[in-house]
């Protein structure tokens, strides 16, 4: 005898991949799948695009050749394109989860700040019976939020100019050069840059720790062993760090305020080479 | 020579006419190996006969005295005064219904949500109260008893800023209990029952991922390990459709 309970109504309890609550349930994990990997997708881009960026540290001529190189092959045109539209994409699906309600966004944040003040409020020796763990992803998720809003705005402003200079060299103009991009940087938009380079890491960081918590913690994988919230956040901890310094470099040298620090041996290189 | 501490407890009982929440202090000496749940007990016996708060094993088993120790949800008897400062603040568990002062209902609660995942093992096998138990896997059975360890104390729904504001959510708990029974091999429901139930927003993908249910509970139950294995095993069961 099936059971029936008046929280399952009869209709609900025939299972067939028709039925509302398996369609309910396929979107549901659907939406979960999108957000998920069109953020994963996005913070891979983000480090590869931080890399290539960053080959300014080797001298204009690396930067030339590569920005060359994938306008070129039309490679920079199918990406800015695949990437404005998983950019949106991931903007609607992850913020569903974001509560509409002010009210319930104030709720998140005392109780986040109260579980992370907890901290200093008590007391506790380090040989105490009931060591409690600190906490605080919850605040962080309120920094994302926020970050991913800031990202909204100035990643479309940076889609926008970075989207015309490539149009213009499909155009038949001069494209993405280290001359246009050390004068853009220089004439103020560093801001704006330093701004979304901080907002870019860290949320793609901690998206990045959360997304793998959320799916494979516990698992033994090959190498790492059992995935574990510590060994995340640790490799989310150094790729943020270490993606930041890269960052600011880069920016510093795209400002004109120091030289690229690698140009000398860059030439030793092709020096060598040569 | 013990501390002389201050108790700051959230005073509000619901059931009587005009009353207004508010804070009261209570101050009494330190005394060794002191917890939270016999100082309770004391300030009621010496100071506040009318105090309200919830307790039975006063041992971490039973889940009756989760309150809010000084900002963060956990068991009083679990607590030493010793790992706090001088001047202590309780109040109840946010998200569940408040019966007055520190006592909380988990009760309605955790009634709704055995009912929703419908909490018991569905077999269409007769039951022979002769027969012996049959034979279980020692990983499974493992799993199932690390699951089983909870005790029910709330800590981590009021801990959990989701659940707060979507109270369709399963929650730590909810989900938890899904785990141990899908777990189980004597549960028959298939698996697009399985991803009716959970496969939802008020299921595992409701979950924003905050991980304080993880940090709180005073049990310690791999909670984020059992919603990683609902998720993958719900997307495995999604594929091979």
């Amino acid at each position: 005898m099936p059971i029936n309970t008046e929280l399952y109504p009869e209709e609900e309890t025939h299972h067939n991949q028709a039925s509302d609550a398996y369609q309910k349930a396929k979107k549901a994990l659907r939406d979960e799948r999108i957000s998920g990997f069109t953020g994963v997708f996005l913070a891979l881009f983000m480090w590869g695009h931080m890399l290539f960026v960053s080959s300014i540290l080797t001298g204009e001529q690396t930067f030339n050749f590569i920005a060359d190189l994938f306008e070129h092959t039309w490679l920079a045109q199918i990406t800015i394109i695949l990437i404005t539209i998983v950019f949106f994409v991931h903007f609607v699906t992850a913020s569903r989860k974001i509560p509409r309600g002010l009210r319930d966004r104030k709720k998140i944040i005392k109780l986040g700040k109260s579980i992370k003040g907890s901290k200093n409020r008590w007391n506790q020796e380090i040989t105490s019976d009931i060591r409690l763990r600190n906490h605080s992803e919850t605040i962080l998720w309120i920094w994302q939020v926020r970050s991913g809003m800031a990202i909204l705005i100035l990643g479309s402003i940076h889609l926008f100019i970075v989207g015309t200079d490539i149009l213009q060299r499909s155009l038949g103009g001069a494209g993405i050069t280290a001359l246009e991009s050390t004068g853009r940087v220089g004439s103020g938009l560093w801001l704006l840059y330093v701004a979304l380079l901080i907002c870019v890491e860290f949320h793609a960081g901690v998206g990045l720790y959360r997304f793998a918590v959320k799916w494979w913690i516990g698992k033994q994988l090959p190498l790492v062993g059992k995935v574990t919230r510590r060994k995340t956040h640790l490799v989310e901890q150094f790729i943020l760090i270490f993606f930041i310094i890269i960052g600011i470099v880069t920016l510093a040298v795209l400002a004109g305020l120091i030289d690229p620090p690698l140009e000398s041996l860059m030439a030793d290189v092709l020096g060598n080479s040569i | 020579m013990g501390r002389t501490l201050t108790f700051k407890i959230f005073r509000y009982n619901p059931n009587k006419d005009n009353d207004s929440p508010q804070v009261e202090s209570y101050q009494m000496e330190e005394t060794q190996r002191l917890n939270v749940f016999t100082a309770l007990n004391t300030l009621r016996e010496t100071q506040a006969s009318d105090l309200m708060f919830d307790f039975v094993c006063r041992a971490g088993i039973c889940g009756s005295c989760g309150m809010m120790i000084n900002g963060r949800p956990t068991l009083a008897c679990r607590t030493l005064t010793s790992d706090l400062p001088e001047t202590i603040e309780l109040y109840p568990l946010p998200f569940f219904k408040l019966l007055g002062d520190l006592s909380v209902d988990t009760g309605i609660w955790f009634r709704e949500m055995a009912e929703k995942v419908e909490s018991w093992i569905h077999t269409q096998e007769e039951f022979d109260p002769q027969a012996t138990e049959e034979r279980m896997d020692n990983d499974i059975a493992n799993k199932i008893y690390e699951a089983e360890r909870c005790i029910e104390c709330g800590c981590c729904l009021a801990g959990c800023a989701t659940v707060q504001v979507y109270p369709d959510f399963l929650g730590a708990a909810g989900l938890n209990r899904i785990g141990r029974l899908m777990n189980d091999p004597r549960d028959q429901r298939g698996d697009q029952e399985w991803f009716e139930l959970v496969s939802t927003e008020s299921g595992v993908f409701g979950c924003i991922g905050m991980m304080a249910c993880d940090d709180v509970c005073p049990k310690d139950l791999p909670l984020l390990e059992v919603f990683s294995y609902i998720r993958r095993k719900l997307s495995k069961i999604e594929l091979s459709k």
